[in-house]
């Protein structure tokens, strides 16, 4: 039986392997962290203090990670959306679709900017402030690093809004309209 | 009236900017800009933004979600799914429309290992769905069995949004675990009794009964694959570990037998996790601007004037949950259901005690009723997949589930007005 | 959200649950400001964590989204963090002894600048919550009797730094998987107050509550800088002394009930284990505070302890 669960994640350029590989990276220490957890307690090793700290580290890594899984799902259009309205709009007319379409890639951007520079604030803010529990972590690290994968999801999304406004029909639309337009106007 | 104009703003302009087609994580951070912008809400604040980023995903059970996602994609690499059916058909075969029976006893088999109904729909939606029509069955039969029966899936544990509930209510995820698995085999039950009436009503015969030796051989096929839920909910109970570490164990177990069967080689791994990694973390981006979300909704006072609102209607537990039931169900239909958890439980949880509802038992009822979104249109996502997986059109898809909301809608109002078929197990073995 | 239509509105925050001292203060501080300011300011207390955890809701204090909070320590842990040996297990003895230390000069002449600087002020005395002591299904005595054992303990180095050094085997369990993670015997042991015990009613899980009293456990109400300041003296001066009455009253009412506690867990089926050797187990951790104070705290043990 061939189940396709495959998403063909994009490998592109150097900087796409490196978010991915980074992000998968994250992951897939969240899982050696836990299963070290079961294994000192289970097997009453003699680590100084237990494996406290897996608990912790594994928390931290799972926030970071999400918003560099963030930057993957953008680069590869894998954010969950509800298109089934934007769909309608584009059956009736490609043209609304494509509006709607941009209108939405636009507004993805100033939020993703807006919430960048919350993170960026944050991170100067609190650099130098401990995460409870573990004072060797800082905040201002956790903040800064997911500033960057925020930054890294901005930039992915120039890039869809920049192939959206320069897929064909879309400028053919547009230039059709204006000189439909134009017509009118005369 | 205050509540309803703010409620308005306030699910309005998600409502909006999800149907603008935005992935739904920055829909939901935008509305709450938005109502920061607007002269209702609490002035623009970066920091509250910056806050929820990272402490909004601060927690040890959130790791389950991850795990549990990759257990189902390995199931999958694996083909531990197709084991699990056909051990399921050498069982269930031999009954008056057995192989309808052999769809959802393979569902019940599966739901041990899968946490939610799309991997149900996709991983063994294919193989019943293709076994029935084989054996004559129409279309509309064959997929309204496949739906129905993969809702069981996030019912009986373990289940994503369960963990999600519990990590949200903050509520014992060992316990919601515990108390989903009367409803989840209720619901197989009922489906079981619904289906055997309509394969009767339409005139469908007997499937072939198998020999004994062939049974055998088949659960010594399927043996790896049973051993998951054996592990989870026995290591759960016997105290070897919590519900996530059982979650990093199996996908350990299910990695380690596709190495030794051969089906996974570490280009396969690694693709694997790649892929396991971006499902994951694009459900905890949502989470982390839901959180943000309930933050601003308890702003502007929407759960106490919510509660209020319920209270001053009805302080009777039984009367306030058929009120949720209809609600969920109409959510559902238009929102996903780990998005609704994730914007309603924040925002829930204080009238939940106000009223005195046992929050274990709303949790199976609210997921419950949330499930029918998944097999209802515009959204539904089993529904699409059965498309993929299927020949039948989407319409038709959407046609073969009306007769089995009947089943569902009964489940529903068993597992609502009667808390012990959710709670019994968990306070009996648990607490 | 200070100064909606008329007068002034709190907005008033707890983790805690219904039935803990700090959540006791802010429930008899919401009725009597509103009370003695003839309903001219008025209170929202959200408690049981709707704001999140702790440090979340004291980083929301700092970004202005709520005025009060009454709770634990963790203001000190985040921003002044030399200061924390208050809240370690094995460094002071009893409630008092903290008090007294909290109430000097040489305490609050660097810890509150630094909260101040963050937007949190403290506002009133410290709330007593209850000693901490130590669940287990085997009498604990001495410290050879916690050898190796499984004890859940919060994800702290300092916490984890002092249990390792009187031998037991730190593992970290989130607080709502608790009750679960002793049941099942994934860990063995685990320490809190009274109040921590009768919640999670862990007497149906272990049999022993051995008195260790290594940490006696307060809180505190704070209010944000900007909030108080914002306050005309006559205000200011009411708030006071409502802050002062209601979490001196809290921490009667703590003493009260951590009594009643103790009673409750024996007369659910646990035995209290009384006669145990605190100071061997405060030896026991000597080494691992001294190497706290050395490196992370500020001060000499010593010379807090002469207070
Ligand atoms: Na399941
Ligand atoms: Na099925």
């Amino acid at each position: 039986m061939d189940i396709d669960q495959s998403l063909g994640l994009k490998k592109d350029t150097w900087y796409d392997w490196i978010v991915l590989n980074v992000a998968t990276f994250i992951f897939v220490l969240m899982l050696l962290l836990t299963i070290a957890q079961i294994i000192v307690r289970g097997f009453d090793l003699p680590i100084s203090g237990g494996a406290w700290w897996t608990e912790p580290l594994a928390r931290y890594l799972l926030i970071v990670g999400t918003y560099g899984g963030a930057a993957v799902a953008s680069r590869n259009g894998e954010h969950i959306k509800m298109t089934i309205v934007s769909d309608q709009f584009e059956k009736r007319s490609p043209l609304i679709g494509m509006i709607v379409d941009t209108i939405a890639q636009v507004l993805t951007i100033v939020f993703l900017i807006m919430l960048g520079y919350a993170g960026l604030r944050a991170a100067l803010q609190n650099w130098d402030t401990p995460m409870i529990g573990v004072a060797a972590v800082q905040q201002g690290w956790i903040y800064g690093t997911i500033t960057a994968f925020i930054v890294m999801m901005v930039f992915y999304e120039l890039i869809n809004l920049r192939s959206l406004l320069t897929t064909n029909d879309f400028s053919q639309q547009l230039m059709n309209k204006g000189t439909h337009a134009n017509k009118e106007g005369e | 009236m205050e509540l309803v104009l703010i409620g308005l703003i306030f699910l309005g302009g998600l409502l909006v900017l999800y149907a603008l087609g935005m992935p739904v994580a920055v829909a939901i951070g935008s509305a709450c800009i938005l109502i920061m912008l607007s002269p209702f809400g609490p002035p623009l604040n970066y920091g509250l933004m910056s806050n929820q980023l990272m402490h909004g995903l601060n927690s040890f059970t959130l790791l389950a979600v991850p795990f549990y996602l990759m257990l189902g994609r390995l199931m999958n690499r694996t083909d531990m799914t197709t084991e699990v059916f056909d051990f399921a058909s050498a069982i269930f075969g031999r009954v008056r429309g057995g192989i309808a029976q052999v769809n959802i006893g393979a569902s019940v088999i599966f739901s041990g290992m899968s946490g939610l109904a799309v991997a149900d729909a996709a991983g063994l939606g294919r193989v019943e769905y293709n076994a029935m029509r084989d054996q004559g069955y129409d279309k509309k039969t064959a997929i309204g069995v496949t739906g129905a029966s993969s809702i069981i899936g996030p019912i009986i544990p373990p289940s994503v949004p369960i963990i999600l509930y519990g990590v949200l209510a903050e509520e014992s995820i060992g316990a919601l675990f515990l108390a989903g698995i009367v409803p989840g085999l209720l619901l197989a039950g009922v489906l079981s009794i619904f289906t055997y009436l309509v394969v009767r009503w339409k005139g469908y015969g007997k499937g072939e009964a198998v020999g004994l030796r062939t049974i055998g051989r088949e659960f010594v096929n399927a043996l790896p694959a049973l051993l998951i839920p054996v592990f989870i909910v026995g290591g759960i109970l016997s105290g070897m570990f919590t519900a996530t570490e059982a979650g990093a164990v199996a996908v350990v177990y299910a990695i380690a037998l596709g190495f030794y069967q051969g089906s996974l080689t570490g280009e396969i791994l690694l693709e694997e996790f790649q892929e396991g990694m971006v499902e994951t973390f694009s459900i905890l981006f949502i989470i982390s601007l839901a959180m943000l979300y309930g933050l601003v909704a308890l702003q502007l006072r929407i759960p106490i004037l919510l509660a209020d609102a319920i209270t001053g209607f009805t302080t009777d537990p039984t009367i306030a949950i058929l009120i949720f039931v209809p609600l969920f169900m109409l959510i559902g239909t238009f929102m996903s259901i780990t998005a609704t958890i994730m914007i309603m439980v924040p925002i829930l949880m204080p009238i939940i005690g106000t009223l005195g509802i046992d929050p274990i038992h709303f949790g199976i009822v609210m997921i419950l009723s949330l499930m029918t979104g998944v097999v209802t249109p515009p959204l539904g996502s089993v529904l699409f997949v059965l498309e993929k997986v299927t020949d039948a059109s989407l319409e038709t898809v959407m046609r073969a589930m009306v007769l089995f909301y009947i089943p569902l809608l009964i489940v529903i109002l068993i597992v609502a007005l009667v808390p012990e078929v959710s709670v019994y197990v968990p306070n009996n073995y648990f607490f | 959200m200070g100064g909606s239509s008329s007068g002034t509105s709190i907005t008033l925050a707890s983790v805690m649950e219904e039935g803990t001292s700090p959540v006791y203060a802010g429930k008899q501080f919401k009725q009597r400001i509103e009370e003695e300011s003839d309903g001219d300011i008025s209170v929202e207390f959200s408690y049981g964590g709707s704001y999140g955890s702790e440090t979340e809701t004291f980083d929301l204090m700092t970004q202005g989204a709520i005025d009060m909070y009454t709770g634990g320590s963790d203001a000190y842990d985040l921003h002044a963090p030399e200061y924390y040996f208050f809240n370690s297990p094995f460094v002071l003895e009893s409630f008092e002894q903290q008090q007294r230390i909290m109430e000097s000069d040489e305490f609050q002449e660097d810890v509150f600048p630094a909260l101040e600087e963050e937007g949190i002020m403290v506002a009133g005395p410290r709330i007593y919550r209850g000693m901490r002591h130590y669940t287990s299904n085997e009498p604990v005595r001495t410290p050879e009797d916690v050898q190796g054992m499984d004890l859940r303990l919060p994800s702290h180095d300092s916490w984890v730094n002092a249990w390792d050094s009187v031998g037991a085997s730190p593992s970290p369990v989130s607080l709502d998987e608790l009750y679960s993670a002793l049941q099942q015997g994934v860990v063995g042991a685990s320490e809190g107050p009274p109040a921590q015990i009768a919640s999670l009613s862990l007497w149906e899980v272990q049999d022993y509550y051995s008195l260790t009293s290594h940490l006696p456990q307060s809180g505190q109400m704070y209010v944000s800088t900007r909030f108080y300041d914002g306050l005309d003296q006559s205000d200011q001066d009411l708030f006071d002394e409502i802050v002062n009455e209601v979490t001196e009253e809290a921490t009667q009412w703590a003493r009260d009930s951590e009594e009643e506690l103790l009673t409750e867990a024996e007369d659910n089926g646990m035995e209290i284990v009384e006669g145990v050797d605190s100071e061997a187990f405060y030896e026991a951790a000597a080494p691992a505070v001294e190497r706290l104070f050395e490196n992370t705290y500020a001060g000499s043990w010593d010379k807090w302890r002469n207070i």
